[in-house]
C-alpha cells in the first residue's frame, strides 16, 4: 500500500490547487514580465526611431551610454521611464525613475550625472526629476545650481532664472559649463551684453573646460549674438572656427558673409554666401542675404529673381518684399514697388504684433492671447501654425 | 571624560565657525572676481590730442533742465528731455543759447508744470551771461524742443517752444525781451509736442510752423510698467500709447497762425520725435521729414499747394535696410559721401543701427548704414541728438550721436551711455573715434538735444549738449582749421530760411555741395549756415542756385569770415538746368 493512499481525502485536491496556483502565479509573472519587457522593447524601439530622426543622435547615444554607466542595474527602469515619457505617461515615468534611483541605490553624484546626461539629450523632465532628487549639498552645489538654472531657463521661469543666474556667478569660477548656463540664462532674459561676456568666460574656462560637444553647440550662438550686437570683429574668429570644423555649415557661412559685408568686403561675402546657397537653397535667411549682396555688387537682375522666388515660397516675410520693392523702384516700376512695399509694411506690423503677443504669452498663457496669436498668424497666411494656436485658445 | 567631550565639542564648533568664515570670505572674493562689467568706466582726463575740451565751467553756462523724475512716478514724459537753440538772439554777431527748461511732475497727483527756459547771452568769446529774465510768459509748458525763425518778418529771430500739451510762441522784441504771444498767435496745441521747425509750407514768404507730436499720454493716470528681472517699476514703452498727429500751423502774415494739419495731409500715424526741413527732392521747395518712434518715418514732399505727398517709403527713408520701422529720434543732413547729393542720418533705439540714407537724387535714397561702416556701431545704445560737422578739419563732415536710455532698468544697457564720434574717411566709411573725442566722449551720459556752432569765433566747431539728468555741457572743438568759411543765405522769394537753395563751394580739396536744412540734432536748432574748412587762405567764389532757380556767383569771398549772401546781389551765372 502506498503511503499516498493514507493521505487525507482532501490532500491531493489542495496539492493540486497549490500547484495550479503556483503555476498560475509563475505564468502571470512571466506574462507580466514579458509584457513589460515587450512594451519596454517597443518603447525603446520608438525611442531609437526618435534618435535616428534627431540630429543630435551621436550625442544622445553617448548620453545613453552615460546613463547605462551610472545606472547599470537600473537601466531598465530608466528606459521604461523614458518610454513612459514618450507616451506622455508622466506619472509613470516619475515612478520608474524613483525605482531606478532609490536612495540606497543612487548617490547624489549618480543623480547629478543622470541629470547631466538627461540635459544633454534634452530630456527635461528626467533632468528636472534627477536634479530635484539629488539633495543640495555644498560639495556639488555648483553643479546642482547649474542644472537648476538650465531647467529654469528651459521652463521660462524668468524670475527664478534671474535670481539663479545672478546667484551662480560668484560660484562659477573657472567652470565652463556653468558660465555657459549663465550665458544662456542671460540671453533668455535679453541681457545680451552679459550673455556675450558669459559666453566668453565659458569659452576661456580652463579648470573645467567645455566639452567638444558643448563648444560646438555654443560657438554658433555666441557668434550670432555678437553679430546681433554689432560686434563684427569679435564675431569673426568664432565664425572662422565654426567654418574650420564645419566648412559647409550654412549658418556659419551666412554669419561669415554678414561679417565680411560689415567690413566692406562685398566680393568675398558674395562668394561665401554662394557656397551657403548651395548647401541650404531653401533657407530664406541665406537667400535674402544672397540677394542683398548681389544688389551690393550691382547684380540687380539676379537679385530680383531670387527675391521673387523667396516671396513666392514665403509670402508672409516682409524683408524680401521690401528689398524687391527697392529693386522695382530702381527700375522706376513705381506702382509695383509701392504695392510690394505696402504689403511689406503690413506684414512687418503683423510680425511686430506677433512678437509682442508671443512675448506676452511667456507670462500670461490665456486662451484670449492664444486666440490673438492665431488671428495674427492667419493674417500672415500661416494657417497651419494658426490652427495649433486655435486649439490652445479653446478653454 | 566629560571634559574631553566638551573640549572636542568646542574644537568642532571652532572648526565649523572657522570653516564658515573661510567660506564666507572666499565667496566675497569670488563675487568680485566674477562680476560682469555693467557700467561704462568713467571718462579719463583730457588728453592733448582730444578733439573736444569741456569748457562748461569757463563758459558760465549753468543750466540743468528739470524732468520730474524725482517724483518717482516713472512717466514717459520724464524720459524725453529737451533741446537747445543756438542763435544770435541780440544780433551782436555771436551765437547765444536758449535751453528748454523741462518741467516738474507732482509726485501724488501727477500734475505737470513747466519750468522756465534758460537764455544765455554770448560775449563773443564764448563766455555767457544768464539773461533768462528776458523770457516772459505767464505759464511755461513742460518743454522739449525749439524752433527758430523770423515769423513776423521784423528782422530778428522768433521762437517756438514745443512741450507737453502746449507750444509757446515767443516773439523777439528787438533782442531785449522775448514774450510768450501764443494766445494772440492762436497756437493752441493740446498734443504732446516734441520738436518743430519753421518753414514756408505754402510759399507765401511767411514762415509756418510744423510740429511733431508724440503720443496720447496722461501723466495723472499713468502707472509704471515693470522692467527687468526681478521686475522693478519703470517707464512704459511708447507703444502702449496711441500716436498723435503732427501739426502744421499756417502763418496768416499778421502775427497769427491757423492750423492746416488736415489740409496739408499730415498723417495721424507716427509717434513724432524729430523734425527736419530740407529740400529732399531737389525741386527748390522745402520738404519735411518726421522721425517717428517705432513707426515708419514720414517724408512730406512740399508742393506748390496742399496736400503734401507723404513719400517716406517710396523715397526709401521710412525704414531700415530690412524694411522694419525703427525708434527714430535725432537727425543730421549733409553730403557725407561727397557725391553732390545730401544724405540723411537718423539715430535710433537700442538694438537698431543708426540709419544713413544716401541721397541718389530726385528724392530717392538708399539705406547705406552697412556700406558706410556704421552697422553695429553703438547698437546697444539709445541714441538721441546727432550732428554733422567737419570736426577734424579734413574737409569731410564727421558725425556724432548722443545716447542715454529711456528706461531705468533695461536688461541690455545702462541708463547712462557713452556718446559716439565717427570720423568720415574721405566719404568712403566712418570710423569710430569716440576715444579721441575728449573726456565727455569717454564717459557715460544721458544725452538728448544738441547744437553745433562756433561759440568762440575761432573757426572751429563747438558743441552744446543737453543732458536728461545732468547740466548742459559746452565742448570746445580743438582742431580748428587754419582757413574756414561761413555762409548763410537770404533768398528773395521762396523759403526765407534758404531751404531749397543749392550752394557749390570750392574748398581747395574738393567742391562741396551744400543744401540748407533746419531741425538737425534733436529738439534743437543750430544756425542755418555752411561752416567748413578751406585748404588755403585764398578767397573762393561760391555759386548759389536759389529756390527761385536763379543761379548767381558770389566772390571772391575772403576766408576766415562769415558771409551772408543775398539773392540778387551776386553775379548772375549761366542758368543751371532745372532738376
Amino acid at each position: 500500500m502506498s503511503p499516498r493512499r493514507n493521505l487525507p481525502a482532501n490532500r491531493p485536491r489542495s496539492h493540486r490547487r497549490i500547484a495550479r496556483l503556483v503555476i498560475g502565479l509563475v505564468l502571470l509573472t512571466g506574462a507580466g514580465w514579458g509584457g513589460w519587457e515587450w512594451s519596454t522593447a517597443r518603447c525603446l524601439a520608438r525611442a531609437r526611431d526618435e534618435l535616428l530622426r534627431n540630429p543630435l543622435r551621436a550625442e544622445q547615444i553617448a548620453a545613453e551610454a552615460t546613463l547605462n554607466w551610472s545606472f547599470q542595474r537600473e537601466t531598465a527602469w530608466i528606459v521604461r521611464g523614458r518610454c513612459c515619457l514618450l507616451s506622455d505617461e508622466i506619472p509613470e515615468a516619475y515612478g520608474c525613475w524613483s525605482n531606478a534611483a532609490r536612495p540606497n541605490r543612487a548617490s547624489q553624484d549618480d543623480l547629478l550625472a543622470l541629470a547631466d546626461a538627461a540635459l544633454n539629450i534634452r530630456e527635461w523632465r528626467l533632468a528636472e526629476w534627477a536634479n530635484a532628487a539629488a539633495e543640495r549639498s555644498n560639495r556639488n552645489r555648483r553643479i546642482w545650481l547649474t542644472q537648476r538654472l538650465m531647467l529654469s531657463t528651459h521652463d521660462q521661469k524668468w524670475d527664478r532664472v534671474a535670481i539663479e543666474a545672478d546667484g551662480l556667478i560668484p560660484l562659477a569660477g573657472d567652470h565652463g559649463p556653468t558660465w555657459m548656463a549663465i550665458a544662456e540664462a542671460h540671453f533668455a532674459l535679453n541681457r545680451f551684453p552679459l550673455a556675450a561676456e558669459a559666453f566668453r568666460r565659458a569659452a576661456d574656462a580652463k579648470a573645467t573646460a567645455l566639452s567638444e560637444q558643448q563648444r560646438r553647440e555654443m560657438t554658433p550662438r555666441w557668434a550670432q549674438l555678437l553679430i546681433d550686437l554689432g560686434e563684427f570683429d569679435a564675431a569673426a574668429p568664432l565664425v572662422a572656427s565654426e567654418l574650420a570644423s564645419q566648412p559647409n555649415d550654412a549658418g556659419a557661412l551666412r554669419r561669415h558673409a554678414t561679417v565680411l559685408r560689415s567690413q566692406g568686403n562685398t566680393a568675398e561675402a558674395l562668394s561665401t554666401i554662394e557656397v551657403a546657397v548651395q548647401v541650404a537653397p531653401d533657407d530664406e535667411r541665406v537667400t535674402v542675404l544672397h540677394a542683398t549682396l548681389l544688389v551690393d555688387s550691382g547684380k540687380n537682375d539676379e537679385a530680383a529673381v531670387i527675391l521673387r522666388r523667396v516671396i513666392e515660397r514665403k509670402p508672409y516675410l516682409p524683408e524680401p518684399r521690401h528689398r524687391y520693392a527697392l529693386l522695382l523702384r530702381e527700375q522706376q516700376n513705381w506702382e509695383a514697388a509701392v504695392s510690394q512695399e505696402q504689403e511689406a509694411q503690413r506684414l512687418s506690423q503683423l510680425q511686430r504684433d506677433l512678437l509682442n503677443a508671443q512675448f506676452a504669452w511667456n507670462t500670461e498663457r490665456s486662451p484670449k492671447l492664444a486666440a490673438e496669436i492665431a488671428r495674427i498668424l492667419h493674417q500672415l497666411g500661416r494657417a497651419q501654425e494658426a490652427r495649433m494656436w486655435e486649439r490652445r485658445a479653446q478653454p | 571624560m566629560q571634559s574631553d567631550r566638551m573640549m572636542r565639542a568646542i574644537a568642532v564648533a571652532l572648526l565649523a565657525w572657522a570653516a564658515g568664515c573661510e567660506t564666507h570670505s572666499s565667496k566675497t572674493v569670488d563675487r568680485a572676481a566674477n562680476a560682469l562689467p555693467l557700467e561704462s568706466s568713467p571718462g579719463a582726463a583730457e588728453q592733448p590730442e582730444d578733439w573736444f575740451r569741456d569748457v562748461t565751467e569757463r563758459s558760465g553756462v549753468r543750466f540743468a533742465p528739470e524732468t520730474g523724475r524725482d517724483a518717482g512716478r516713472f512717466t514717459l514724459l520724464e524720459t524725453l528731455g529737451g533741446g537747445v537753440a543756438a542763435v544770435d538772439i541780440d544780433r551782436d554777431g555771436d551765437t547765444d543759447l536758449l535751453l528748454a527748461g523741462g518741467g516738474a511732475i507732482d509726485s501724488s497727483s501727477g500734475k505737470v508744470t513747466g519750468t522756465a527756459p534758460g537764455l544765455f547771452l554770448n560775449d563773443t568769446t564764448g563766455r555767457f551771461t544768464n539773461a533768462s529774465h528776458r523770457l516772459v510768459s505767464a505759464s511755461w509748458p513742460y518743454s522739449h524742443g525749439w524752433a527758430v525763425g523770423d515769423y513776423d518778418r521784423d528782422g530778428d529771430d522768433d521762437f517756438a517752444l514745443m512741450g507737453f500739451e502746449s507750444t509757446a510762441i515767443l516773439r523777439n522784441e528787438d533782442g531785449e525781451r522775448f514774450v510768450d504771444v501764443s494766445s494772440y498767435a492762436g497756437v493752441r496745441s493740446r498734443t504732446w509736442d516734441t520738436s518743430g521747425v519753421f518753414l514756408d509750407a505754402n510759399h507765401d514768404g511767411w514762415l509756418d510752423l510744423c510740429v511733431a507730436a508724440y503720443v496720447e499720454f496722461d501723466p495723472q493716470t499713468s502707472r509704471p510698467c515693470p522692467q527687468g528681472t526681478p521686475p522693478q517699476p519703470d517707464v512704459c514703452p511708447p507703444q502702449r500709447f496711441a500716436a498723435q498727429r503732427d501739426h502744421l500751423w499756417m502763418n496768416n502774415g499778421d502775427g497769427t497762425f491757423t492750423e492746416v494739419t488736415e489740409a496739408a495731409g499730415l498723417l495721424p500715424t507716427g509717434r513724432g520725435l524729430g523734425v527736419l526741413a530740407a529740400d529732399f527732392n531737389g525741386d527748390g521747395l522745402a520738404d519735411l521729414y518726421v522721425a517717428n518712434d517705432g513707426d515708419p518715418n514720414h517724408l512730406y514732399l512740399g508742393g506748390l499747394e496742399f496736400p503734401w505727398v507723404e513719400a517716406g517709403i517710396a523715397s526709401g527713408v521710412a525704414t531700415n535696410e530690412a524694411g522694419a520701422a525703427e525708434g527714430s529720434m535725432g537727425l543730421a543732413w549733409d553730403d557725407f559721401d561727397g557725391d553732390g547729393q545730401a544724405d540723411l542720418f537718423v539715430t535710433n533705439f537700442e538694438l537698431e543701427d543708426n540709419s544713413l540714407y544716401r541721397g541718389l537724387g530726385n528724392g530717392l535714397f538708399q539705406h547705406a548704414t552697412v556700406a558706410s561702416g556704421l552697422a553695429g556701431q553703438a547698437r546697444l545704445d539709445v541714441r538721441f541728438g546727432a550732428g554733422s560737422v567737419d570736426f577734424d578739419s579734413d574737409g569731410w563732415p564727421d558725425l556724432f550721436a548722443l545716447s542715454g536710455h529711456v528706461v531705468y532698468h533695461s536688461p541690455r544697457s545702462p541708463f547712462q551711455q557713452r556718446p559716439a564720434l565717427y570720423r568720415n574717411e574721405a566719404g568712403k566709411r566712418f570710423r569710430n573715434v569716440s576715444e579721441r573725442g575728449g573726456s565727455y566722449f569717454r564717459s557715460a551720459h544721458c544725452g538728448r538735444g544738441c547744437a553745433v556752432i562756433d561759440l568762440d569765433g575761432d573757426g572751429g566747431q563747438d558743441l552744446v549738449l543737453v543732458d536728461l539728468v545732468d547740466s548742459v555741457r559746452i565742448l570746445q572743438g580743438t582742431r580748428s582749421p587754419s582757413h574756414w568759411l561761413r555762409i548763410s543765405l537770404a533768398p528773395q522769394g521762396g523759403d526765407p530760411t534758404g531751404i531749397g537753395a543749392q550752394v557749390t563751394i570750392p574748398t581747395g580739396r574738393r567742391t562741396v555741395q551744400w543744401s540748407p536744412q533746419r531741425g538737425a540734432g534733436f529738439a534743437s536748432h543750430s544756425p542755418c549756415e555752411w561752416h567748413g574748412t578751406l585748404l588755403t587762405s585764398d578767397a573762393v567764389t561760391v555759386t548759389v542756385t536759389w529756390p527761385s532757380r536763379q543761379t548767381e556767383q558770389f566772390g571772391p569771398l575772403a576766408a576766415n569770415r562769415r558771409h551772408h549772401l543775398r539773392e540778387g546781389t551776386g553775379h548772375v551765372a549761366t542758368p543751371k538746368p532745372s532738376r
